[in-house]
């Protein structure tokens, strides 16, 4: 009674106070200043005379191959983050204390280091000369290195690693919030180890792997550092042809376009993941 | 893999057999023997600490004993895996699947043996009608209230027809009127298929409401075990008859044997007549203890000079209108301490606070309950 008396007198007043509106202004200001007015400019280069680069970069095949690899690239990054991080996850949520302190701190660790340097690591495991190829010659087990570095391969690797938090901390919180009973009652109920996963762990973590798998393909799909370095120009990924566009042919025009191209379909993969999401939780 | 799963028709007989475990120091079982009859209701009472719900675990399969046997119809069912032990359980906070619809809930142990559809639905329906829930197949747990939420756990522990339910303490969530009616409710069903029940709970009224028998438990021991009337009635320690239900626990020493009854010298009080016990002897000069129920006492006042036996003269300290009774905290002149129900209402005299009161027991109504 009491609660729908005051609550409207409350509410017509509210915006003489500061908000949580007004809180985010700050960084709502340096958002614009710093991204939306670039973008805009961008945008707006984009489309000078018409819609030319974008018909440059949709036709010719070269750019749309680039924007295909990239997502596949982005694909198979965001399935082996998932197949590596789910069981991480749920092994942080499901041992005691102790264990899950150490986990976490072997989760969060590459976190706090820099990509960069984290890639050049990946130079040092994978080189001609790498550890990984001198324990192999030194085993007899090969005659020549193996060439990893500046491969798919190398590239997948360090994205993999880079990736991986983001995808088993949104996992892990969802699985912390299962009440630990539901397992124990399905197993009580005839429930096998795999159908548990399957009916219980899985459907109940949903949100958590959906914001993990997105996190992790929509970040992929704009990765920069470690293709380069890992790559070795050999790996194009659709970032790396913005730059090239921008820092070796100052093509800003064709750049805006590539750009506009590359948001437009972060922001519909983006989309549609979260759009298979609300159905699912809806059922 | 889960269609071989047993699904026997009729319930079982369990035997707990001399379990014990321990985690790290403490001691949570300790040689735990119990047997259940094919179609008993049995509650296992006990503070919380006193290992009650180790036990269910332990015959439910989440956790194993250290020593001991778990049987089931005479087969031993220690180290099987808890998906295959057919016995339905009703978690403390129901532990209902919240994303999926109460019908796939109470389908769910169907579908893990492999039911066939038509089957599963028909008795699903079955299932949900007997817990009068047939209209609601569709919601989601959460779209229920509590005392349907627990209808749903009962349904999906029972639909599979397994040869034990276990029960652990599900109406703590419930107010006092659905709680009643939830006891009621399901003793109704398990009446209804003969279901051995294992229950639990630290509620002694429920405890004494529900169960063919009940096994007191305390420190990871059973204490006694017997109907509810010899629980109440004939408490094996002064720790059962204090945690169930009121009661004075009087120190005295035995003066003389009078054939049907002992004549107890109370530490501060009168001499009192006490029952004999076949199973417990005191011959005069020991120290025993003596238990007398409050609601046992019979209100002296129209008979003032009464040379009843088993007479308490003092005077009132405390008292309270309880409804059904009233409530009196009495202490006699040598300075007793006495706790006394009497009969309220119109036709009764009601005492306040500084009143003198006397009132008396029938022999038989104080039990011996400790020889030293």
């Amino acid at each position: 009674m009491t609660l729908t008396e005051t609550t409207p007198s409350v509410a017509s007043r509210s915006w003489l106070r500061p908000g949580p509106f007004a809180l985010t202004l700050p960084a709502l200001l340096l958002l614009t200043l710093l991204f939306m007015l670039p973008l805009l400019r961008l945008f707006s280069l984009s489309f000078a005379g018409g819609f030319g680069w974008y018909e440059k970069a949709l036709t010719g095949g070269l750019y749309t191959a680039i924007l295909y690899r990239t997502f596949e690239i982005a694909g198979i990054v965001t399935f082996f983050s998932l197949i590596i991080g789910y069981p991480v996850a749920f092994l942080l949520a499901t041992t005691t204390p102790v264990w899950r302190a150490i986990g976490f701190a072997f989760v969060m660790l590459p976190l706090w280091t820099s990509v960069l340097v984290r890639t050049y690591a990946w130079m040092v495991l994978l080189g001609r000369n790498g550890i990984i190829n001198r324990l192999l010659i030194d085993s007899g087990l090969l005659e020549a290195p193996l060439s990893l570095l500046n491969s798919r391969l190398a590239v997948i690797l360090g994205m993999v690693h880079v990736m991986l938090p983001f995808m088993i901390l949104p996992i892990y919180s969802a699985l912390t919030r299962i009440d630990p009973d539901l397992p124990k009652a399905a197993r009580g109920l005839g429930a096998s180890e795999a159908r548990i996963l399957t009916t219980i762990y899985l459907p109940l973590a949903l949100r958590g792997i959906v914001a993990g798998v997105t996190l992790v393909f929509v970040v992929s799909l704009g990765f920069y550092i470690t293709p380069a370095l890992l790559g070795g120009g050999k790996v194009m990924m659709f970032a790396m042809v913005i730059e090239q566009q921008v820092r070796e042919f100052l093509a800003w025009n064709f750049a805006g376009a590539l750009s506009v191209i590359l948001l437009a379909v972060t922001l519909l993969m983006f989309w549609l993941l979260n759009q298979g999401v609300a159905r699912h939780l809806r059922d | 893999m889960s269609d071989d799963l047993p699904s026997s028709p009729q319930s079982g007989r369990l035997q707990v057999d001399a379990a014990s475990k321990s985690f790290g120091q403490v001691t949570a079982l300790a040689d735990v023997s119990l047997s259940v009859a094919a179609g008993e209701f049995v509650t296992i009472l006990g503070p919380s600490g006193s290992g009650k719900t180790t036990l269910l675990k332990v015959i439910a399969g989440f956790e194993t004993a250290d020593q001991g046997r778990i049987l089931i119809d005479q087969a031993d069912i220690t180290e099987l895996d808890p998906a295959r032990r057919n016995i339905g359980m009703v978690f403390q906070n129901y532990a209902l699947f919240p994303h999926m619809s109460v019908a796939r809930n109470v389908a769910y142990p169907l579908t893990m043996r492999g039911t066939p559809k038509a089957e599963i639905a028909k008795r699903v329906k079955e299932a949900l009608d007997m817990v009068a829930l047939g209209g609601l197949a569709e919601r989601l747990p959460k779209q229920l209230s509590g005392g349907q939420q627990q209808r749903v756990a009962l349904a999906r522990a029972t639909v599979f027809q397994p040869r034990l339910l276990l029960l652990d303490e599900p109406f703590g969530a419930l107010d006092r009127k659905l709680r009643e009616q939830m006891q009621i409710e399901v003793r109704h069903l398990q009446r209804r298929l003969g279901l051995t029940t294992l229950f639990i709970t630290h509620d002694q009224e429920e405890a004494l409401v529900m169960s063919d028998r009940i096994a007191v438990m305390d420190k990871g021991r059973v204490l006694q075990v017997g109907p509810p009337n010899e629980i109440y009635e004939a408490p094996a320690s002064q720790f059962i008859a204090d945690f169930i239900g009121e009661s004075n626990i009087f120190a005295g020493v035995v003066e003389a044997d009078g054939g049907n009854a002992l004549l107890v010298r109370l530490e501060r009080g009168p001499v009192i007549e006490v029952g004999r016990r076949a199973d417990l002897s005191a011959r005069p000069g020991q120290n025993v203890r003596v238990m007398v129920r409050p609601e046992r006492f019979v209100d002296l006042a129209g008979e003032a000079g009464s040379a009843r036996a088993n007479r308490i003269d003092g005077r009132v300290t405390d008292s309270a209108y309880i409804g059904v009774s009233d409530k009196y905290r009495v202490v006699t002149s040598e300075g007793l301490d006495v706790l006394m129900r009497l009969p309220s209402g119109p036709s009764h005299r009601r005492y306040s606070a500084g009143e003198p009161i006397a009132a008396a027991f029938h022999a038989a109504d104080a039990r011996l309950i400790a020889v030293q």
